[in-house]
């Protein structure tokens, strides 16, 4: 039994660069959000990609027919801020590569080389709609720089049997709220560096991704809360041409206006209201709808801890709840992360995209609807997990 | 039978709730056009309440309600009416926010046993988490010590209402807490100095040596009567005075401190977080042990690896009185949220569960672990008017309750234009309510 499993796994590991050609329709789906009477809309998949979409698609030859009536279709959805599959256990369990924060290196660690694609946290997350994330290095560690660089994030997709990497080197990540030196030195440090790297001819790994950065080639990632934080990193980074994104960002909602004038995004950790710290007072569940309405690109997030990625669903529900529209929400944990990481062909349920489709027996928010199927890359997913593998074991044994 | 029972069991608190005036309800308020949802009937689609006096007076279909005249109306316009939430496992008020060392009241590490502490003396009723939870419909919530300490200290079981003393606010009437904790994390502190316990042998002795001392302690009295020095709430525990809860997470540290509460003669009541406890539910079951744990949160550390979804109804399905809690701030202000998880895990699995033993893991269970489920937990004449308003059925996501009501008094209303509770949040700019 034990071997068979084993053996399945190795037919996948074999297996798993391979292109998936085969060609599907999911017939009979609505979008979502959408209204009662809306058309339903069929999708066709070929060689792992989505080639027509709409109503009454002709059944290509050979196609599988995956009828969807009455079910909901979205995009796969991206947890945008994460260290899912580099992290087993945080706690005393030295399985825990997130960050490389004890090295000489900070801009320039390249955390892709800590993904474990069999981690038994991908299942989990991919059983919440996580069909990819935004996996980023050092959050919430104080490095051995004075600065704290976390390093360059790595774009991943969950699939089963697919090569987890999508692309390395999507950004370089700064904890603003782990400097080692306070805000009147931090902010100047950070200004130095970025005139540095303007200059460099790029000497070392750190300051060629700095370089990447200031050259615009990949965005720079801060997390701060402050309002008065984030207004000061405006500044610093506006004689620069610099793609900023806010992670965390408890206070943005207060300089919303600032923030869509600078063309700043922002990664919004969507049920994060409590006033944790004298730099949050102003933490609050509207944060990602006040921004939305403002104008400024948000993608919502669950928890950085991997083991939470699951929960990406329903904490975009919460932001719904607290007034974002449903349309935003959808964009905040699909199509508008893709685009802050410049991950072109992601995201969306348009032909030419990658078939990462979720198939939701409702409202793909609420906690009573169920996936009930996904595809990533055109590839139909196991949601198994090892979670239900022991539930199983046990409700068989007491039989 | 059971609901004269009840009845009486109201009568004799609400005299005592009367002699409070600070807290009395000073007019009958009904509630009508509501949907009535409560753990211990179906549905009431054209429901109102009527309560007085802090009390729940009637509950009934609306063309059925008898009002008094001088009550003051609510319409309800159609909003689903529930239980307030009741939380028995939480840390508002001892270990708030901003978290900062000034507010580090959790857990008393100064040594593996300080059953002499009880966190009622670090309650701090200003914690902004007391605000939020509310507007998340918690009426009622044990706050407990943490879980650094083999035998950590007492909790208290609080009604959610703003006060400026914890007095105002406790549940007057609920058993005292004691709680205890094995597994890593005394490990991780006093082991971590070299101290004792620094494996789970020195754990489980440790716990025996506690035990000893206090059998001893409690043999020795002829009157069976202790003060609240350390041996002598140990010899209460003996003398079952307290709810015994157990942080624990592994199967077999369950099972061992099973062992050494039957070798000395004291009861746990439930053991929480429990992630493992679907590998021994005929053992909780036989024991009469309750468990209560979460809807997903799972793995942070090896004891929490084994987390499965769908624990809740997996172990009532085996006769364990089990029920949710939320440990982590943000959980309990979204406990409806963790009830419709569970409940939608449990269907998945292909557990028989009804929306009402759903919402029942967050109201009257939880309640009745406490031992206060005769006093709150559910819609029932007697029963204290805890009571929340929801904008849709609270296992929709985007239902937010609209108010919220402890014995009769309106604790809670969405965009009321009133100032937080927390003194600590007036004059912080940017609120946005």
């Amino acid at each position: 039994m034990k071997r068979i499993i084993l053996l399945l796994l190795l037919g996948l590991s074999a297996s798993f660069s391979s292109v998936y050609a085969e060609t599907i329709i999911i017939k009979n789906a609505k979008l979502f959000p959408s209204s009662d009477n809306a058309p339903a809309t069929d999708i066709i998949i070929e060689d792992g990609e989505i080639t027509k979409i709409g109503p009454n698609l002709k059944v290509p030859r050979n196609a599988r027919v995956v009828d969807s009536t009455d079910q909901v279709v979205t995009s796969g959805f991206i947890q945008a801020g994460t260290n899912l599959g580099t992290m087993e256990l945080w706690d005393r369990a030295n399985a825990d590569d997130s960050f490389a924060t004890t090295s000489a290196f900070s801009a320039g660690v390249d955390i892709s080389y800590a993904l474990n694609r069999n981690s038994t946290l991908i299942p989990v997350a991919r059983k919440g709609g996580v069909s990819h994330a935004v996996v980023m290095p050092g959050v919430g560690k104080t490095g051995a720089s004075e600065l704290s660089f976390g390093g360059l994030a790595a774009f991943i997709n969950t699939g089963e049997g697919q090569d987890l990497l999508e692309q390395s080197k999507v950004a370089v990540i700064l904890d603003f709220t782990k400097a080692k030196v306070q805000r009147g030195a931090a902010f100047l440090l950070l200004e130095d560096k970025l005139k540095a790297a303007q200059q460099s001819d790029a000497v070392s790994r750190d300051m060629q991704a700095l370089h990447d950065v200031v050259a615009g080639k990949i965005p720079l990632v801060v997390v701060v809360h402050r309002a008065s934080d984030i207004e000061a990193l405006l500044k610093i980074v506006e004689p620069f041409d610099i793609n900023l994104i806010l992670y965390g960002a408890a206070e943005a909602w207060m300089v919303a206006d600032q923030l869509a004038e600078a063309g700043t995004s922002v990664i919004v950790e969507a049920i994060e209201n409590r006033p944790m710290d004298f730099n949050r007072i102003g933490a609050t569940l509207e944060n990602a709808a006040i921004l939305d309405r403002a104008g400024v690109q948000i993608a919502i997030v669950a928890p950085y801890n991997g083991h939470d990625a699951q929960l990406l669903r329903y904490h975009a529900g919460i932001a719904v709840a607290h007034g974002l529209s449903a349309k935003s929400a959808l964009k905040a944990v699909t199509s508008n992360p893709a685009k802050m990481f410049n991950m072109s062909g992601i995201g969306e349920l348009a032909v030419g995209y990658k078939a990462d489709i979720l198939i939701w027996s409702g409202d793909p928010f609420q906690p009573l609807t169920k996936l009930n199927k996904m595809y990533i890359a055109g590839q139909e997913q196991s949601l198994v997990t090892r979670q239900d593998m022991l539930r199983d074991k046990y409700l068989k044994e007491v039989e | 039978m059971k609901s004269t029972l009840i009845r009486i069991l109201a009568f004799a608190a609400m005299s005592f709730a009367s002699a409070n005036a600070a807290l009395a309800q000073d007019q009958p308020v009904a509630i009508v056009n509501a949907k009535v949802f409560s753990p211990n009937g179906p549905v009431i689609e054209e429901g109102g309440i009527v309560f007085e006096n802090g009390r729940i007076l009637r509950v009934a279909a609306q063309d059925k309600l008898s009002i008094p005249e001088n009550a003051h109306i609510i319409d309800a316009q159609g909003q689903w009416l529930t239980p307030g939430i009741v939380d028995p496992h939480t840390h508002i008020g001892n270990f708030p926010t901003p978290s900062v060392p000034a507010t580090m009241d959790l857990n008393e590490k100064t040594g593996i046993n300080t059953a002499e502490i009880s966190v009622a003396d670090a309650i701090w009723p200003q914690d902004p988490g007391f605000d939020l939870v509310r507007a998340g419909g918690v009426t009622t919530l044990a706050v407990l010590p943490g879980s650094t300490n083999l035998v950590a200290g007492r909790g208290v079981v609080l009604k959610n209402r703003p006060a400026a003393t914890v007095q105002e606010m406790k549940f007057e009437g609920a058993p005292e807490l004691l709680k205890m904790a094995c597994g890593e994390n005394p490990i991780k502190v006093y082991g971590g100095k070299g101290k004792t316990p620094f494996t789970r042998m020195g754990v489980m002795a440790a716990f025996r040596d506690i035990w000893r001392q206090a059998k001893q302690h409690y043999d020795k009295s002829d009157d069976k009567k202790f003060d609240d020095s350390r041996l002598g709430v140990m010899a209460r525990a003996i003398a079952g005075e307290y709810k015994i809860i157990v942080h624990c997470y592994r199967a077999d540290e369950m099972a061992n401190l099973i062992d050494i509460s039957n070798e000395y003669g004291f009861k746990i009541s439930s053991f929480h977080h429990a992630v493992e406890a679907y590998k021994i539910a005929d053992l909780l079951a036989e024991q009469g042990i309750g468990v209560a744990t979460w809807s997903r949160r799972w793995g942070f550390k090896l004891e929490a690896y084994d987390s499965i979804e769908a624990l809740v109804a997996f172990l009532q399905d085996k006769g364990v009185d089990a029920v949710l809690h939320s440990d982590a701030a943000i959980l309990t202000q979204h406990m409806n949220m963790e009830a419709a998880i569970s409940y939608s895990l449990a269907q998945d699995a292909g557990f028989e569960v009804t929306e009402q033993k759903a919402l029942g893991w967050i109201t009257q269970e939880p309640a009745n672990q406490l031992g206060i489920g005769d006093k709150v937990g559910s819609i029932e004449p007697g029963k204290m008017a805890d009571i929340v308003l929801w904008s849709s059925h609270p296992f929709d996501v985007y239902s937010r309750p609209q108010r919220v009501f402890i014995e009769g008094e309106q604790v809670y209303a969405q965009r009321s234009g009133k100032p937080p509770h927390s003194d600590f949040m007036i004059g912080q700019s940017g609120e946005v309510d």
